[in-house]
């Protein structure tokens, strides 16, 4: 792999052992994967935060790593637990010492604890900078929506990206690799955004890799455009889809015809999902109801907010925001009046990547395709998926 | 007499000893005990084997990307594999055998899988990307 002379001195050591081993990594990654040398990136994104997530052995990694700095602007990903109120969320004392370590590592390195799983809607990634973001509903959307340009980095990855500023050039980097791979023809009405999530979902489910091409995208406002990456995310290895009058760079490709693929997606299809990715729970048992995967965002937040404290709560209900908003939105003294009706707003973590054991979560009824997916998969508890429109129906009495 | 296997020296280093072979995926996280080098999981069929100082050859990686920080982990506790032989090495273990220094050997031809079986005395040289399969005369 062709090295400049600046990478050449940091893998021998000239910035000490942690960045040559940092650096080390990402080459032996890009040499593995044909990449012909590496490329400066402006912004990482790290996942692997959660201590559920990376355990023990990540936090040994994060703490040693915590003796050098970031050369680039770097945000993480959710944390395990709500930093202001693990305690009454029952999550234990040793876990919070643990996650807290992992958070203090992160800042020392230069990490900004964004603790957010939507860094685009801090900051906004620019058409063709090259990034390296772990969490793949967020490099869907920079992918998709802005024409920026990741691969799908994993936890480690990301780290090192962030430690040394760079990325192998492989892949999403390059403009062969951001041409349609198969057409998605859009057949389908959607009136609740969870509909898109399962769109999105089924579309990564059908497909599996590549880079779709999709046409008549229904909604395509942020909130929606975020379910949908995150549902594609989940069920596929995709980084990027070319959605028409959406992202920036499908405005240069011509109508071509011949694709290797080429899927219908009906409104049966989605319908299938939905019942594909629920347990059906809810005549029977207790359950909670869990929104904000990906974060909620402001104005999502808002509107939850107000129907919880116009009608009574029937079910606890999760709503899962970035530290920012729930800044605000504490300032306001929201997350107590929403604690008194049992509605939990969750302050920079996820119950994807939350101990739901120790939380007393046992089942779920949810919006998101991508919190159905994992919640079942990772934490063995039933999960419903249901349109927003019924979960607030479900949780708040006159809803 | 030896078996030469030819593949892709992916992170540098020599090794010798008894090879275990896995015949599925493996998933780090959650297959390996990190703090005892066991394996745990893959349906039970490997319960008490150990990955430490072993050459673990096996078809590929699968799971999170968490995987790395758990071969890493072994490393630190000293109970990694000797050295990993592989069909085809994804993110996960390179992340995983660079940060813990194993030498790492992928694209092996003929299939290692076929060739290899747990017990035999194997050498691994990833800088050429040779796997020496030592038979006794």
């Amino acid at each position: 792999m062709y090295l400049t002379r600046e990478e050449e001195r940091m893998l021998s050591g000239e910035l000490g052992e942690l960045y040559s081993k940092a650096l080390r990594v990402l080459v032996k990654l890009g040499e593995a994967l044909g990449a012909e040398k590496l490329v400066k990136v402006s912004w990482a994104h790290v996942s692997g935060i959660s201590y559920t997530t990376i355990g023990d052995a990540g936090l040994e990694l994060m703490e040693e790593f915590s003796n050098v700095r970031t050369l680039t602007k770097s945000t993480c990903n959710p944390a395990g637990i709500d930093v202001d109120k693990w305690m009454i969320l029952g999550v234990r004392e040793d876990y919070y010492m643990k996650q807290m370590r992992i958070l203090r590592s992160l800042t020392k390195m230069g990490v900004e604890t964004t603790l957010t799983c939507t860094p685009y809607l801090l900051y906004t990634p620019k058409t063709g900078e090259h990034i390296a973001w772990g969490e793949s509903s967020a490099v869907l959307f920079a992918n998709s929506v802005y024409s920026a340009r990741s691969n799908r980095e994993g936890g480690p990855s990301s780290l090192f990206s962030a430690i040394t500023g760079r990325t192998p050039y492989y892949g999403l980097h390059i403009d062969d690799n951001r041409t349609p791979t198969a057409k998605v023809v859009v057949d389908c009405r959607v009136d609740d955004p969870s509909d898109i999530g399962v769109l999105g979902y089924l579309i990564g489910e059908v497909l599996g890799s590549g880079v779709p091409l999709i046409e008549n995208l229904p909604l395509v406002s942020v909130d929606a455009l975020k379910l949908f990456c995150a549902g594609m995310g989940c069920s596929s290895s995709i980084g990027l889809t070319l959605i028409k009058g959406v992202t920036p760079e499908a405005r240069r490709m011509a109508d071509v015809e011949s694709y290797d693929e080429k899927i219908v997606v009906t409104n049966e299809d989605i319908k299938e999902v939905y019942e594909r990715l629920s347990d059906c729970i809810l005549d029977n048992e207790e359950f909670s109801i869990f929104l904000g995967c990906p974060h909620l965002s402001m104005s999502e937040a808002w509107n939850l907010i107000n129907r919880a404290l116009s009608y009574k709560p029937l079910h606890k209900v999760y709503l899962a925001v970035e530290p920012e908003t729930y800044k605000s939105l504490k300032e306001r003294n929201l997350v107590e009046k929403l604690l008194e009706r049992n509605v939990v707003l969750l302050n920079g973590t996820c119950l994807v990547v939350s101990p739901l054991k120790d939380m007393n979560t046992t089942s779920l009824v949810t919006d998101s395709a991508k919190a159905a997916h994992y919640i079942r998969s990772l934490h063995k508890i039933p999960v419903t998926l249901a349109k927003r429109s019924d979960c607030i129906k479900l949780a708040f009495k006159g809803g | 007499m030896s078996i030469f296997l030819r593949g892709r020296g992916l992170v540098e280093g020599l090794a010798l000893g008894e090879a275990i072979v896995v015949d599925k995926p493996i998933s780090f996280l959650g297959d390996v005990d990190p703090r005892t080098g066991e394996i745990v999981g893959l349906n039970g069929r490997f319960r008490g084997t150990k990955v430490t100082g072993k050459i673990l050859v096996f078809p590929h990686s699968k799971g999170s990307t968490v995987g790395s920080y758990i071969i890493y982990e072994l490393s630190r506790r000293k109970l990694a594999p000797l050295a990993m032989v592989v069909r085809k090495a994804e993110p996960i273990i390179i992340v995983g055998c660079v940060l813990a220094g194993i030498p790492l050997i992928d694209n092996v031809t003929p299939d290692p899988l076929a060739n290899i079986r747990s017990g035999d005395n194997v050498r691994v040289d990833a800088y050429r990307g040779i796997v020496e399969v030592l038979v006794d005369e």
